[in-house]
């Protein structure tokens, strides 16, 4: 019933941004048969839908005043961004020309996009990280990840002592030491994957072979403490993916402010009419 | 310090544990500074750090990169929100000029017009400052421009426009009824600008001239969604204007061309071909010469021979004068005989200017000649006495003071003496002939005349007696004769000799003067003033006055004296429009014989003519339509009242000419045919000049 509730809202939250950007392009139009100043009514209309935006980072910051919940306020950001960027195409079209006004255009769907990006994100984030095993905090990852790599180190030591099992820890030394010692590679954390999970995991099934009944055993342990390190990874990179996008969004902003003054400015002091 | 991370989880803290990474950062972690008392630890920053301290880094190297930019110089380009039009960039071109953006815009200071330059306190941001310098270049091709109001009418204008296409029956709803729809009425506090239509910085391909149809219908209270269906109907377009030569289609293709079998071809008058048959500039106004003078130019020609009689010597009957004890002096012999003739108008016009003068008209009899005159009164006889003094008197004055006595004479009262049609009149006057036609009739000639006075009455090139005012020149002869060069060169030069003097009267002035001119008439005893033909620019500027004159003549009611000359020019209109008139010029410049308003001369003697000042409301370009293969007959949208057709045919029909319109208005269906949104197009500007002066 509540996924019901919710979808009937994310539609009418989506039709009514529609429609406010159709009602901004049909005033616009009557602006410009009114021999008005159409550029003025799309360039406020964006100003006042990024000067609202920016009222979720305030109320992040005043979680006692009875303001409505931080989901809501996140929805109505997201759904003004959309209105934001409907705006933005209205007021500069699609071409940018002019030096102020591309940087301007850069900051704008830089922010836009890695807006749409981390709405992306923390809508697929927490049902990737159920799929992928209980729920870690991300300050708890290297204590845990150091952890495994203790026992897969112990698993390996344990194997070199033994003829039957000696080509495991060598395989450990030359293949999955770097794995479970190391953090992952910035592409990973960009686009996490399960590449190097199989090919580990393939390696350490052509071991089996050349193991007796105890290294297989091991083999087995140890290929488990794969998955795990490879969960734990994940986990990682799509902790940092949900901060990361946030850095990335936040910091433009200044700049994208800072920019917005100096066109302002600029078009009061040179429109000429 | 004991390593129990699972207890280290303060993600807002700025600092964290070198170790954390690697699984062993310590249960405490590094103070608020970031110090840890371990030496093998090396704090380091929180993803928390990085978001509350990237943007502020970013926004301080984005205004790094815009003072940089100012401080270079730079800015100017960078603050331009895009390229200008291609015809304003070449006039602004020099990049290293600081000033160039100063041309459009307002400069603060008279140092860079950068954004540290800007006086933040100035007051003349908007307002009209902008237009002002548009018009710093285009006031000279858009004058009315400065008025900065609809279509560059004053607002009274615009309402008079209204109220009279109102009154002639046009809807009010498709007039230029102002700011009615989305501003109000008051132009002087809503004034529009330049850039409200025109938008500059679009890129160098932009047209600046491109204005949407929505703009156009900002001001119109009717909204024309298309041309094909909602534009209103043409009304006599193309429209007839002011015609000030008579000339009807109709009668020409069905009296005229008929008669002489020829074709009636639109081309033949109206187009430029080239000679490979292209169809080149189309001509709304043909050329006498391209149109009329294979008809025309015979009938013309045969009404000048005899010329305009400028001067006349009055025959009179001296013997009787003399007799009756009135000595008038000395008389030609060939104007001695009986009493005849009468004034020519000009002379009248000329006796007019001087008061002693002027009265000898009134004695005139009511007919005008001099016939008429009872020679047997005293009065009479008086009055003919006083007419041979002033004719003397006039010659006399106009071969002394030449054309300075017909600037005088024919300048009426209150007027400039530099008046232009006079001025115009007065340059084709030859004072030495009125000079020698006086020295002929009134000094009787020597029997040695002078080597200057050639071809007079003797038949071998003989100098004159030198008259008193030559005296000097005389002696010079003399001089002359006793030099060794009187030896050189024989007292009597050899040329032509000349016929007898008494054939010369014979001659007819066109016969003299094939090419037009002046000559003395000795048959008439008159100067005479042949044209050269169509458009001979004298007679032009002697009916132009004499309209001008006419035109007085009808406003004034009075009869005072000063108004003399213009009932006396009207008397000349009249003669115009005799059938064996001078040149029969009022047959077709039929605006010589209306009197509502004073002409200039070219709306007086030449057809309409398109004048590139004038920007009317619509505007047509024959050069693309007549590419298109339906459209070169020019009759598929020019049709002829065919209506008409019966009452052209006779030719004895009295038709005003000038106000007769022979074409049926084009309809708007001829144009909506091609002219829609996916075809020709259908904006308000590609017919229509918002910038216009002629609004009609």
């Amino acid at each position: 019933m509540d996924s019901k509730k919710s979808r009937l809202t994310k539609s009418f939250a989506f039709i009514a941004t529609v429609l406010a950007v159709w009602l901004l392009f049909v005033a616009q139009r009557w602006s410009e048969r009114s021999l008005g100043r159409p550029d003025f009514l799309t360039g406020y209309a964006l100003l006042a839908a990024s000067l609202t935006m920016m009222l979720l980072s305030m109320r992040k910051r005043l979680l006692v005043l009875p303001l409505g919940s931080v989901a809501r306020w996140q929805r109505a950001h997201h759904y003004l961004g959309l209105f934001a960027m409907g705006s933005f195409v209205l007021h500069a079209g699609v071409r940018v020309q002019g030096g102020l006004e591309t940087i301007l255009a850069l900051l704008f769907w830089g922010i836009s996009l890695s807006g749409l990006l981390g709405w992306y994100i923390n809508y697929s984030t927490p049902k990737k990280l159920r799929a992928a095993g209980r729920s870690i905090l991300r300050e708890d990852i290297p204590t845990l990840r150091d952890e495994l790599a203790k026992r897969a180190y112990s698993l390996a030591l344990n194997a070199a002592g033994k003829n039957e099992s000696a080509c495991l820890a060598e395989h450990y030394m030359q293949h999955l030491r770097p794995f479970f010692q190391k953090r992952r590679s910035l592409a990973y954390c960009l686009v996490p994957n399960g590449r190097m999970r199989r090919s580990l995991l393939h390696d350490l099934d052509q071991v089996v072979r050349y193991l007796g009944p105890d290294g297989r055993i091991s083999q087995s342990n140890l290929s488990q403490l794969v998955r795990e390190k490879d969960d734990l990874d994940f986990q990682w990179a799509m902790l940092i993916r949900l901060r990361g996008w946030v850095i990335v969004h936040v910091s433009l902003i200044w700049s994208f402010y800072l920019v917005v003054a100096i066109h302002v400015y600029s078009v009061y002091r040179f429109h000429g009419s | 310090m004991e390593a129990n991370p699972r207890h280290y989880r303060r993600p807002d803290n700025q600092w964290k544990c070198g170790l954390t990474s690697s699984g062993k950062g310590c249960a405490m972690g590094p103070d608020a500074r970031g110090r840890c008392d371990d030496k093998v630890c090396y704090p380091r920053r929180t993803l928390q750090w990085w978001r509350s301290y990237l943007p502020i880094a970013l926004a301080m190297m984005t205004l790094g990169t815009l003072f940089v930019t100012n401080q270079t110089g730079l800015d100017r380009d960078a603050m331009a929100p895009g390229p200008l039009t291609s015809v304003h960039a070449q006039l602004i071109h020099n990049p290293s000029d600081p000033h160039r953006c100063a041309s459009c815009h307002d400069e603060q200071r008279k140092g860079q017009p950068s954004l540290s330059e800007t006086d933040w306190n100035s007051t003349s941001i908007g307002a009209h400052s902008q237009t002002e310098r548009c018009l710093t270049c285009h006031a000279r091709d858009l004058p009315r421009m400065r008025l900065a109001s609809p279509h560059d009418l004053p607002e009274q204008e615009l309402k008079n426009l209204s109220e009279r296409m109102t009154k002639k029956g046009h809807s009010a709803d498709n007039l230029l009824i102002g700011f009615t729809r989305h501003r109000p009425i008051n132009w002087h506090e809503h004034s529009l600008s330049c850039s409200d239509c025109h938008r500059e910085h679009q890129g160098a391909q932009h047209d600046l001239e491109a204005i949407s149809s929505q703009r156009c219908q900002a001001c119109h209270q009717n909204q024309f969604g298309s041309f094909a269906v909602d534009h209103p109907e043409f009304r006599e377009y193309p429209r007839p204007g002011s015609q000030s030569v008579a000339f009807n289609h109709l009668r020409h293709r069905d009296l005229h061309f008929t008669k002489s079998n020829s074709t009636f071809d639109c081309r033949t008058c109206h187009v430029n071909e080239s000679e490979n048959g292209r169809v080149g500039q189309v001509f709304r106004s043909a050329s006498f010469e391209k149109a009329c003078a294979s008809c025309h130019q015979a009938p013309i020609s045969s009404s000048l021979p005899d010329g305009l009689v400028v001067f006349q010597l009055p025959s009179l009957d001296t013997t009787g004068l003399k007799n009756s004890g009135i000595d008038i002096g000395t008389w030609p012999e060939e104007a001695s005989q009986i009493l005849d003739g009468n004034i020519p108008l000009f002379m009248q016009w000329l006796l007019l200017g001087d008061k002693a003068s002027a009265s000898v008209l009134d004695a005139m009899p009511r007919s005008g000649k001099l016939s008429d005159f009872d020679v047997k009164t005293e009065v009479d006889r008086e009055a003919i006495a006083k007419l041979a003094r002033a004719t003397k008197v006039l010659l006399g004055e106009l071969a002394q003071d030449g054309q300075k006595i017909f600037q005088t004479r024919l300048t009426i009262h209150g007027q400039s003496s530099e008046d232009k049609a006079v001025m115009e009149l007065l340059r084709g006057v030859p004072p030495d002939l009125f000079r020698q036609a006086y020295r002929e009739w009134f000094e009787p000639l020597p029997s040695k005349p002078s080597s200057r006075e050639i071809y007079t009455s003797s038949n071998r090139l003989t100098p004159t007696t030198p008259s008193a005012e030559n005296a000097f020149l005389s002696g010079a002869d003399d001089l002359l004769s006793d030099s060794k060069l009187a030896t050189a060169f024989p007292s009597e030069p050899e040329g032509p000799v000349l016929s007898n003097s008494k054939s010369w009267k014979d001659i007819r002035s066109r016969q003299h003067l094939p090419a037009g001119g002046w000559m003395i008439d000795r048959q008439r005893m008159a100067i005479v003033y042949v044209p050269s033909g169509h458009a001979d620019r004298w007679l032009t500027a002697f009916l132009t006055l004499g309209h001008s004159r006419a035109i007085e003549s009808h406003a004034s009611t009075d009869g005072t004296d000063i108004e003399k000359p213009s009932r006396l020019a009207q008397r000349l209109i009249d003669e115009c429009l005799q059938p064996t008139s001078l040149g029969r010029c009022a047959e077709c410049h039929q605006g010589l014989t209306k009197f509502t308003s004073v002409k200039a001369p070219t709306e007086l003697w030449q057809a309409k003519r398109f004048d590139a000042r004038v920007r009317d409301l619509t505007r047509f370009n024959h050069g693309p339509h007549l590419i298109q293969s339906g459209l070169q007959d020019c009759k598929s949208c020019h049709r002829l009242h065919e209506k008409e057709s019966t009452n052209s045919q006779n030719e004895n029909a009295s038709i005003d000419l000038l106000k007769q319109v022979d074409f049926i208005s084009v309809q708007r269906s001829d144009c909506a045919s091609c002219h829609r949104p996916n075809a020709a197009g259908d904006h308000c500007t590609q017919c229509h000049h918002y910038h216009t002066n002629a609004i009609e």
